[in-house]
């Protein structure tokens, strides 16, 4: 695994940074940047000022229990800047934050290097921000289900999925709406009548 | 529910009076006996709501107490939730002896939100059905029940929509019930008075919860209803509900703000946003269905674009905001009719900022109505001017 301590490091061995790929049938050669994923000094890896990604500050602890409790699987994803001679961060700008000092305060980070123009980049960033899928409402549900099925408390999964009690809640309601209202009574019936005639 | 009582005025007011005898469920029980007693033909409208739901089902079992058959009608929106489709084939198949399918899949036009470009939406359009979200059912009503010379149309601009259906379908019958699930506890009191205001005479009885049209009648038998109420029956009697509900629930939706609407509609389109995690196939086929869809689910709740409550920060004013919409409204044909509108009403930024969501909702049709009037927040600041 190649470690990179300080910036004339990178920049004498940025020349032999090669670049696995696979095959596509329709498209060709891919790059898989995955591959070549280097440990940088943590202090060498910045933020970009564009990304409008938001993470609310219960994902961000979410997203550190999922880097305890998985190790950090996914390199941030980065350019070299040649003007501030430091990696800028195009994905993975909140695990860089977790690596940080106010969090985790990691040694290195793990980051793959792209060679994107400031076009690219930008429209990389949007990219991996947005190509992501939504968890379907139904199956969430299932998950805590199974959850509580496995004997899991409802704290210890507010923390593990890293939603609030009142959501795991909610989640927990197997038979839905109606359930609630089964001790309801019924309204007391009225109707519109002219002023002054007698009613039932 | 406001009680208006019976004033100076010469002309009588009917007033609230809650009943000594009877909850909602035994007092609708006997209305639908007096409905029944009243009438032959009776035709339920279901959407696939809660509401109606409950109020199906409480016709069908009188039905089946005296072996009859009633019409369930529902007016098909083609872009509605896969459950609203699963929840009218399980009414219609309820007590099958009993029904009358009346499923109405034909050609008219809705408002459509979410575009600029397709103002509006042609459901079930010919020619299209390659697009539509789904097949049309084989026992449905496919086509216009009336002709061509003999259709009304009540505004010519927005062409042939849903409230033109209802009433060209409705003239096809005489003498006819149609029962709607409309609760006065969901409306607005004035609109629910607006609807009462004169009774409706029916054998020998004077009823403050319909309405005539032409040779029929629209009555109300669940008007009193709660939403604890149309709950509680759904179950107490076991009843199954669109999942819609459920999901809305689980979103955190307070529980008398779920809706199960048409997913286009002006006031609608914000249930867009949480489709994806709803019914994502549903949400797969209106973005290929209609334009504009991934925008509105990305953008929907966020204060700037559709709901318009802040001004983007490029602009000094909503004025400036309004204007530079109108200069670069994508749909030339119809840009004018903003225009002459805008030109009668007052110029000020509350008047504005309306005008604005008008633009960015492409409301050329007037459904959202801009409430032309002096801009409060300038009274409130010459008011301090002139006490302080």
């Amino acid at each position: 695994m190649i470690r990179i301590d300080t910036k004339e490091q990178f920049r004498e061995m940025r020349k032999e940074l090669t670049t696995e790929y696979v095959v596509s049938k329709t498209h060709g050669k891919i790059p898989v940047p995955c591959c070549n994923t280097i440990l940088v000094k943590t202090s060498l890896v910045v933020a970009n000022l564009y990304n409008p990604n938001f993470v609310s500050d219960d994902k961000m602890e979410l997203l550190k229990r999922s880097i305890l409790d998985n190790g950090f699987c996914f390199p941030v994803v980065a350019i070299w800047d040649d003007d501030q001679q430091l990696f800028v961060v195009i994905d993975g700008f909140h695990r860089r934050i977790i690596g940080g000092s106010e969090w985790l305060d990691f040694d290195y980070i793990p980051i793959a290097v792209l060679n994107h123009n400031i076009t690219k980049r930008m429209a990389a960033t949007v990219q991996f921000n947005k190509a992501r899928g939504v968890h379907q409402v139904d199956l969430d549900a299932d998950v805590v289900r199974a959850m509580i099925e496995q004997g899991l408390s409802e704290d210890e999964i507010s923390q593990r999925l890293g939603i609030d009690l009142e959501t795991v809640h909610r989640y927990k309601q197997i038979t839905g709406v109606a359930e609630l209202f089964k001790n309801v009574e019924y309204s007391r019936s009225w109707e519109m009548v002219e002023d002054g005639r007698e009613g039932s | 529910m406001i009680v208006i009582k019976h004033g100076e005025s010469d002309w009588s007011m009917p007033i609230q009076r809650y009943s000594r005898r009877l909850n909602v469920l035994e007092a609708t029980r006997e209305r639908m006996v007096f409905i029944f007693d009243s009438f032959e033909q009776i035709i339920v409208s279901i959407s696939g709501g809660k509401d109606s739901t409950c109020m199906a089902h409480l016709a069908l079992s009188e039905a089946q107490r005296r072996g009859r058959k009633i019409g369930l009608h529902f007016l098909d929106e083609e872009v509605v939730y896969e459950s609203t489709v699963e929840q009218i084939e399980y009414l219609m198949g309820l007590f099958p002896e009993n029904v009358a399918k009346i499923w109405l899949q034909i050609e008219f036009r809705l408002t459509n939100a979410t575009s600029v470009e397709d103002g509006q939406l042609i459901c079930w359009e010919a020619g299209k059905h390659k697009l539509w979200m789904r097949p049309k059912k084989p026992y449905a009503i496919q086509h216009r029940m009336w002709s061509e010379e003999s259709q009304t149309v009540r505004n010519k601009n927005k062409g042939f929509g849903f409230y033109d259906v209802i009433e060209n379908f409705e003239r096809c019958y005489n003498g006819a019930a149609f029962l709607v699930g409309l609760r006065a506890a969901g409306e607005s009191p004035n609109r629910w008075r607006a609807v009462v205001k004169n009774p409706v005479h029916i054998a020998d009885r004077d009823v403050y919860w319909g309405t005539k049209k032409d040779k029929n009648y629209s009555l109300y038998p669940i008007y009193d209803w709660n939403f604890h109420d149309v709950w509680k029956y759904v179950y107490d009697e076991g009843l199954r509900y669109s999942k819609v509900y459920d999901w809305q629930f689980r979103k955190g939706y307070s529980i008398n703000q779920m809706r199960v609407s048409s997913l286009i509609h002006e006031r609608a389109f914000k249930s867009i946003c949480d489709l994806p995690e709803f019914e994502p196939k549903t949400y797969n086929r209106l973005c290929k269905r209609i334009k504009g869809i991934a925008l509105v689910q990305e953008t929907g709740k966020s204060a700037k674009l559709f709901a318009c409550r802040k001004l983007p920060k490029n602009y000094r004013s909503w004025i400036a905001f309004r204007d530079f919409l109108i200069q670069t409204h994508p749909d030339q044909e119809r840009v004018h009719l903003f225009v002459e509108r805008y030109q009668r009403h007052l110029t000020n930024e509350y008047v504005a900022r309306q005008q604005c969501r008008q633009l960015l909702l492409n409301d050329y049709e007037n459904n959202l109505p801009i409430d032309n009037k002096p801009d409060p927040r300038e009274a409130l600041i010459q008011y301090y001017d002139e006490v302080l």
